[in-house]
């Protein structure tokens, strides 16, 4: 389905208070949020979870979301805010042990979570190595690069869909995944740099 | 130039070799399943509510503030207010012992009307007029008597007196 039109039927059923906006939602949404989710979490497991509470936090929000000018927008800065406060809660718990001060980012997504966010598109191609390599260069990028640099390329997003998501201009979006990529260059050619 | 895209192409290239994992028909159940009894229980967020819930909070916030400030102040300067009177009242001085009292009268209108409130217009021109008529009542006496002075001498002292006579 075209995503106006996806759109207008999601509006139609916020405003009627219709539960079956859920699924629309989902239809809509759900694909994309949880890639937005994995790619700011670094985390499989913790993006399902926080995609639950972005979905419920969108239901109580329903008549906002309603009248909302732009539906992706919106819904994207829920799943950030709600990405945001998941890992300030992690780091207030687990800062002694998953906390890398020097970097000043979190390791949680590389170390402690045993399910990869990243798996081989073809098993046969890719080896397991390859693929946690490539995990590892995603992870170490700054958020907001690898956000992009995720939706770019496994979403199949343009940079204009991009910059709609994530209430961005159109030029901050192709700057970043261009600075993202060079850095995932270099880490991947030399790993240690 | 070229060569540094050739090198960005090639990244894409590399990380097109994994792909993202898909949602599960079981997330998707349990997601939206939560999410309608959600919406099914709990009330949805009104949006005029929360700029009418941020002022409530913001006016209750400054009405403590105010109160908190109202009552550390006059708990600071409890000490200087509360103290005893360190002057004892002078006993009022007896006028009718006094005979070479100038304008008695006037005097005597004093000590009768100190202390009489006049906080509105109308008493206070009330008050200057009474004033007024208790001065001219002097100068009637005076003049009467004889003993008042003419028009460019002192009230204080007499025409002709010398100071040494007052001592």
């Amino acid at each position: 389905m075209d995503r106006r039109a996806a759109e207008e039927l999601i509006r139609v059923a916020l405003r009627r208070d219709d539960p079956a906006a859920c699924e629309l939602l989902w239809d809509r949404y759900g694909a994309d949020l949880l890639a937005f989710l994995q790619a700011a979490l670094c985390s499989r497991h913790d993006a399902e979870d926080v995609l639950q509470t972005v979905f419920l936090r969108i239901v109580r929000k329903r008549r906002h979301l309603a009248a909302a000018r732009y539906l992706d927008a919106y819904v994207h800065q829920i799943a950030r805010n709600e990405a945001t406060s998941f890992l300030r809660r992690r780091r207030r718990q687990k800062r002694p042990l998953d906390w890398d001060p020097k970097r000043n980012v979190s390791r949680l997504g590389t170390q402690s979570d045993a399910q990869p966010w990243l798996v081989p598109a073809e098993p046969a191609d890719t080896s397991r190595e390859e693929a946690e390599a490539l995990q590892a260069a995603l992870t170490r990028l700054p958020a907001v690069q690898r956000e992009i640099v995720v939706l770019k390329t496994y979403k199949d997003k343009t940079f204009r869909e991009i910059a709609a998501m994530l209430d961005l201009s159109l030029s901050t979006v192709a700057s970043r995944y261009r600075y993202g990529l060079e850095k995932l260059r270099a880490w991947l050619k030399d790993p240690e740099s | 130039m070229k060569e540094i895209d050739k090198q960005l192409n090639e990244v894409e290239q590399l990380l097109k070799k994994v792909r993202l994992v898909e949602p599960s028909e079981k997330l998707r159940a349990q997601v939206v399943g939560a999410a309608r009894e959600t919406w099914e229980n709990a009330p949805a967020d009104i949006p005029w509510r929360v700029p009418l819930r941020h002022l409530g909070l913001s006016a209750a916030a400054a009405v403590l503030i105010v109160s908190c400030a109202n009552y550390y102040s006059v708990r600071t300067v409890a000490p200087w207010q509360a103290g005893r009177p360190v002057a004892t009242r002078m006993a009022a001085a007896d006028f009718e012992d006094m005979p070479e009292m100038p304008y008695s009268p006037f005097v005597r209108h004093l000590i009768a009307t100190c202390g009489a409130p006049t906080r509105d217009a109308s008493a206070l021109l009330d008050y200057v007029q009474s004033l007024r008529n208790t001065f001219d009542g002097a100068e009637e006496d005076d003049a009467a008597d004889g003993s008042g002075p003419s028009e460019h001498e002192s009230r204080l002292l007499p025409a002709g007196s010398k100071i040494d006579s007052y001592v």
